[in-house]
């Protein structure tokens, strides 16, 4: 690993809990924001990523039980995702669509990202002004490998062909720390994985947090309970 | 059930006190309406009485309300502050823990999370009391002060406003301080007895007489409780050497049993028979001596049946035959009250002493309801109205008023209602009671103007009940009943609202509980009821002897029993060259069973005929496949000891544990039943990023693997399992070495539940065959994993050297679980969450803790207390009710954590190490540990066992500490205990953990109610009894 990927990685790390606290609400406002630096499809698929999320993933849940407490169910960033994008057939719209799918559902559930290639830079471009710094980064084609090594990488998201994919698997299973999440897309035309609305939760993690209501008065609720008419 | 209305009959309490015993375990959680059907017409008035009474309440409460000094300070408080409004839960809160907190800094905060959510303006003036006004004004002012330090939209104020609130806090402390210093003198009578004695002066010259009680927390070390002994030692002493001449009636102390014990309770009644039997004796004695009369407080329902078995042994001892003072209290709300007085009569009878007896409605209500919910038994011990308490008080005053009864029990009849009193008066006098045969008692503080009306109508004694004590150690008690009980709609409240008709507070209760549709609160629906889209889990409840001895002999009936398990493929047990002998961890002489290993070709002959399988099996309904599950979850409930006893034996599990094993696979089961068919049968609808309306499908992968730990042999493999099945997978299932034995029972009831052979087989063995032969299969199209996270990482690498397309892996792993105390925290809710979070279970469960952060201010009084806890703890055979532990799985663990206490015994310090009994020298144990640690960095890998390792950290530092926390990379679980709400939110907002628990310990988490699973290096998610697990074994 060299120090400018140490850099980049640890500069996501710094950038992941605050972007994370922000919430599904203001991180999509901000990626709202940023949608007019694109046009077309990929728009339209940053736009679905944005709304899917805010559907899917921004709302608490409240689970039920017994009386005297709460539990509540909602979702996180997973933490620094890696980007990337190797030789494909298809055209570079049809690509950067693609990219645009997995880094506005990657930013939107709270991940900070480092996208390898020459399309980060115009997302980068497009985006930074709205993201706080090392939210999202850009990085040369040929230093991922060192990226997807480090312990700390929560996931990749990849757009490469079967053969690849394995390898990168393999890559990061041969690794020691957080077991990554691997995501893909290879429908270039419905990008039938990507636009699903479960896709989301591949960038998520759960959080249950459970308080005991008795500790500050929630039982008085419970005996009004007992006190309903009928 | 017997005939309520045969208490009647005088000749009912001629039956022998045996018999009448056979009666009260019974009415534990009877039927609501069944049992009220027959207490109702005990409790009936005829139209006469009903119009006498009502007349006599109104007659009262006008009298009442007509005079100026109506309402007591608290009253007035409780009216104004209702615990209906913010206000009044956050006064409450506020009143229940400022006083302990030593720092100021947290003091600080813990005023400006209270005051600065409230709107203390609207309350200004609304009360014609000036304690109450006074108290608004200051809240107001401090509230507005405090509150300057953020906007509305909550970004930071500025500079000025900031500099004002920093100036003013120590002013603020200490006015919040001198407020809570006059709360507790106004819910306290005294500091010491003879302050209370002075102070309780005046109401004597009424008539009033007086019960004193050293009230506090239950005792959770012997140090806590010698010293409660102490206090009511010398409070005898103190009573005694009264010399108030007048004409009221004697004082008499009232003791509260689970203070003179560290371990009052069921699972503890041999020690409670002999030791704390001997403590209240002592006190009897002494009492006699002085001629001080005891009452005996009640408590949760689980205890009442020790508590009169205690109260019988220690009555009818010597010491106590003859004398006639020695009392207790029975609470109308338990539905087995009327059977427990008539039982009460008998042995008086038999003896020839009078017992006085208190009745009240009861204080735990609210508890008792959760308590049963969250333990899924088959009903509540109490009802679910009010009218329902107050119609079985009725009920037991009129049995308790009836010349048989009288004559050997002494009625004190504890209320605030002024239509209970009428109505009390009016059995009375359709009795021929006499008024020197019961009397009335109310709390100090409240009723003050009700019952000095009925001192001048009525020649009856009337007692207050006055807490006696420090107003720190008391205020926070008697704050949390009223938060636990105080709602609006009581008595006390109303009575002086002037606002509220006379009319609504003279219903009969029996009217107003005959005009409802049932009998029965339908809002508060039965445990077994209390999820809506399934049945929750049952559980017997081994605290109740009706119960606890048929479950018992169940058990029993298992524990010669042995078992066979070996690979179970197609539903055939295959021969196998690798032969085991199973053996208990807690007694390595006995076998439990026998058992073969799987080989690979096994192995692999196993999942061609899963795959052979998939195709029909996926393409059933997911109705059919789920009608198997909840079929499943029948047939666990239905060999529940069976299940138990090989819990006990295979894996050294408790009884609770074995139980709760065995209600989290059943919950499993049908929360995944129900989810997968709402869920995930149908195609949903969806528009795509292209405005296209699309179906998102749902459809099995293939063959799923499942490998699954010990520590939850039963539920986390049939959780993975079924998660799998109930979706169309087919299933090759490795259990753990260890706990293979239940792993094969769980199979065969899977198959009798309708799953078919083909589709999943057990493949007992060890990971280097049977782990290594399934993840490198190639047609392994997913696999659950729940254990180590460096096996994760194994089996992630042996998936991915397959060379095939990546599947999920749904891995579930390890921790290093901390809980986070600060100063607002109640030290023994800590140490009894700390204690229950780091040793149930002997440490072995994911979510154990390991490490306590104890802010450095009371961290000294949390050491000594857990010191003392520890002491308490029994480790032994599990098997046994009395054991809180039982053994670690095997001799590798044990070694591996005897390791670990040694290294630390060089490198920390040792709080405290709870004694091994010799017998435990049979079996795998491992004595409860706890260190204290300079810091977590101190710790490497996470020692799973009942190890507890403390730090202690400045408030200051809240927040660094987290970020280390953080940084370990792990994150399952967290507690936090803080009465401050704002920080529980932060703690919240920044923890990376996936579980957090606020306010309580940090295990057991429930089936679709705490979606459980870990962040970072402590799984993938997502998290099993979820709403996202099944999706995850789909595609």
């Amino acid at each position: 690993m060299n120090t400018n990927n140490k850099t980049q990685i640890d500069k996501a790390m710094q950038a992941f809990p605050l972007w994370n606290q922000l919430g599904t609400e203001q991180r999509a406002e901000r990626l709202t924001n940023s949608l007019n630096t694109l046009t077309g499809d990929a728009r339209k698929m940053a736009q679905w990523q944005i709304n899917n999320a805010l559907a899917q993933i921004a709302a608490k849940q409240l689970m039920p039980g017994p009386t005297g407490e709460s539990n509540l169910l909602s979702n996180q960033g997973r933490g620094v995702f890696v980007s990337l994008i190797t030789d494909l057939p298809a055209q570079r719209e049809q690509l950067f669509t693609a990219v645009v799918g997995h880094v506005y559902a990657a930013l939107v559930a709270g991940n900070s990202v480092i996208h390898h290639g020459e399309m980060g830079q115009t997302l980068l471009a497009n985006l930074e002004a709205y993201l706080p710094e090392g939210v999202l980064q850009d990085s040369n084609q040929t230093e991922h490998q060192a990226n997807l090594l480090d312990i700390r990488l929560a996931g990749v998201c990849a757009l490469t062909d079967d053969k690849n994919l394995i390898e990168i698997k393999q890559t990061l299973a041969n690794k020691e720390g957080l077991l990554c999440q691997l995501v893909s897309e290879i429908d270039f035309i419905n990008y039938s994985s990507q636009a699903k609305p479960s896709f989301i939760h591949q960038f998520t993690t759960e959080q249950t947090i459970s308080t005991n209501t008795t500790a500050v008065g929630g039982n008085a609720t419970l005996l009004e309970l007992g006190s309903k008419t009928d | 059930m017997f005939n309520a209305i045969d208490v009647l009959d005088s000749s009912f309490i001629k039956q022998k006190p045996a018999q009448l015993w056979e009666l009260i375990s019974p009415l534990y959680n009877v039927d609501e309406a069944s049992w009220l059907t027959q207490l109702l017409p005990l409790a009936k008035p005829s139209k006469e009485t009903l119009q006498a009474t009502t007349d006599n309440a109104t007659t009262l409460i006008q009298a009442v309300r007509a005079d100026d000094e109506a309402s007591s300070m608290i009253d007035s408080l409780l009216l104004e502050y209702s615990l209906d409004t913010k206000e009044g839960i956050l006064l409450m809160c506020l009143a229940e823990a400022l006083m302990r907190v030593p720092d100021g800094e947290t003091a600080d905060a813990f005023i400006r999370d209270r005051l600065s959510a409230a709107d203390w303006n609207s309350h200004l003036k609304n009360s014609d009391s000036f304690f109450v006004n006074a108290s608004t004004w200051g809240l107001m002012l401090t509230g507005k002060v405090v509150g300057m330090s953020e906007k509305d939209d909550g970004s930071p104020a500025n500079l000025m406003n900031r500099l004002v609130n920093r100036l003013s806090e120590p002013v603020i402390r200490k006015a919040m301080y001198q407020a809570m210093k006059i709360m507790g003198h106004q819910f306290v009578l005294g500091r010491s007895i003879k302050e209370a004695l002075s102070r309780g002066k005046n109401y004597r010259d009424k008539g009033y007489s007086y019960s004193f009680d050293m009230l506090g927390e239950a005792a959770l070390t012997q140090q806590d409780a010698d010293k409660y002994l102490d206090a009511y030692m010398r409070a005898i002493d103190s009573v005694a050497k009264d010399t108030y001449k007048g004409s009221a009636a004697n004082p008499t102390i009232s003791i509260k049993l689970s203070a003179l014990h560290p371990r009052y309770e069921v699972a503890q009644e041999a020690r409670v028979m002999t030791e704390l039997f001997e403590s209240v004796k002592n006190l009897i004695i002494k009492a006699r001596e002085k001629n001080v009369g005891i009452t005996i407080d009640a408590e949760e329902a689980d205890r009442l049946e020790m508590s009169l078995t205690l109260f019988a042994k220690l009555y009818q001892d010597p010491v106590c035959q003859g004398w006639g003072l020695f009392g207790l209290v029975i609470q109308a709300y338990s539905k087995r009250a009327l059977p427990v007085l008539t039982w009460l009569t008998a042995i008086a009878a038999e003896q020839g002493d009078q017992i006085p007896v208190r009745l009240v409605k009861g204080a735990y209500w609210d508890a008792e309801i959760k308590l049963c919910q969250q333990k899924g038994f088959d009903g509540y011990p109490v009802y679910t109205r009010k009218e329902s308490t107050d119609t079985s008080y009725l009920a037991c005053a009129h049995y308790l008023l009836s010349q048989h009864a009288r004559q050997w029990i002494f009625p004190q009849f504890a209320t605030h209602n002024a239509h209970t009193i009428a109505a009390i008066n009016a059995i009375a006098g359709n009795t021929g009671a006499s008024t020197a045969e019961f009397e009335f008692q109310r709390l100090h503080g409240m009723g003050d103007a009700l019952y000095n009306r009925v001192i001048k109508d009525q020649a009856v004694n009337v007692r207050i009940y006055a807490p006696v004590g420090s107003h720190k150690d008391l205020l926070p008690y008697l704050v949390r009943r009223l938060l636990e009980n105080g709602a609006n709609s009581s008595f006390v409240h109303r009575l002086v609202d002037a606002k509220c008709p006379i009319e609504e507070l003279t219903h009969h209760p029996v009217e107003t509980l005959l005009s409802r549709k049932t009998l029965a609160n339908p809002y508060i629906k039965l445990p077994i009821d209390m999820f809506e889209e399934r049945q929750n889990s049952f559980s017997p409840n081994i605290d109740i002897s009706s119960q606890w001895l048929p479950f018992e002999k169940d058990v029993q009936s298992f524990m010669q029993q042995t078992w066979q398990a070996g690979p179970l493929v197609s539903g055939s047990k295959m021969a196998s060259q690798v032969h085991h002998l199973v053996r208990s961890p807690y007694k390595q002489s006995q076998v439990v069973g026998e058992l073969d290993w799987a080989d690979a070709d096994q192995v692999s002959f196993a999942i061609s005929k899963a795959q052979d399988a998939f195709p029909s099996w996926s393409a059933k309904p997911m109705s059919e496949r789920a009608a198997c599950l909840l079929k499943m979850a029948d047939l666990l409930e239905q060999n529940l000891a069976e299940l138990v006893a090989i819990c006990h034996k295979e894996a050294g599990k408790t009884i609770q544990d074995s139980i709760d094993e065995v209600r989290e696979a059943v919950d499993f089961c049908r929360y995944y039943a129900c989810f997968s068919q709402d869920n995930l049968a149908q195609a949903k609808p969806y528009t795509d990023f292209r405005g296209n309306q699309q179906q998102q499908t749902f459809e099995a992968r293939g063959v799923f693997a499942c490998i699954s730990p010990w520590n939850f042999p039963l539920a986390i493999f049939l959780g993975q399992v079924t998660a799998a099945l109930v979706v169309g997978n087919t299933v090759v299932a490795k259990p753990a070495e260890q706990t293979c034995l239940i792993a094969m029972r769980a199979v065969e009831l899977l198959l009798e539940a309708g799953i078919p052979a083909d589709v999943v087989h057990l493949l007992p063995g060890d990971g280097a065959t049977v782990g290594n032969a399934i993840t490198s299969d190639k047609r392994i199209a997913g696999l659950a994993f729940t254990g180590s996270t460096g096996t994760a990482q194994r089996i992630n690498r042996a998936l991915a050297a397959r060379g095939v397309d990546p599947v999920p892996l749904i891995a579930e792993t390890g921790g290093q679980n901390a809980m986070i105390v600060d100063s607002t925290a109640l030290p023994e809710q800590v140490v009894r969450d700390a204690v229950n979070s780091a040793f149930a279970s002997a440490g072995q469960r994911c979510s154990a803790l390991r490490v306590l952060f104890v802010q450095a201010d009371i961290a000294d009084r949390v050491i000594t207390m857990l010191q003392g806890a520890m002491q308490e703890l029994v480790v032994a055979d599990p098997q046994f009710h009395s054991t809180d532990l039982g053994p670690v799985i095997d001799k590798t663990a044990q070694n591996k954590l005897a390791a670990h206490i040694e290294t630390m015994k060089k490198e920390a310090k040792l709080i405290g190490q709870t004694k091994l009994p010799e017998a435990c020298d049979q079996g795998t144990f491992i004595a409860p540990t706890a260190f204290e640690l300079s810091s977590i960095n101190q710790l490497g890998d996470e020692q799973f066992g009942p190890i507890l390792h403390l730090v202690r950290y400045q408030a200051s530092e809240l927040e660094n500490m987290i970020e280390e926390i953080n940084n370990s990379g792990f994150g399952l679980t967290m507690g936090v205990h803080s009465r401050n709400e704002t920080t529980c939110q932060r703690i919240a907002q920044i923890a990376r953990v996936g579980n957090l628990y606020i306010n309580r310990d940090q295990i057991g988490a429930v089936v679709g109610v705490q979606p459980f699973g870990g962040q970072g290096l402590s799984g993938t998610g997502p998290k099993a009894g979820g709403p996202h697990y099944l999706a995850a074994f789909m595609k």
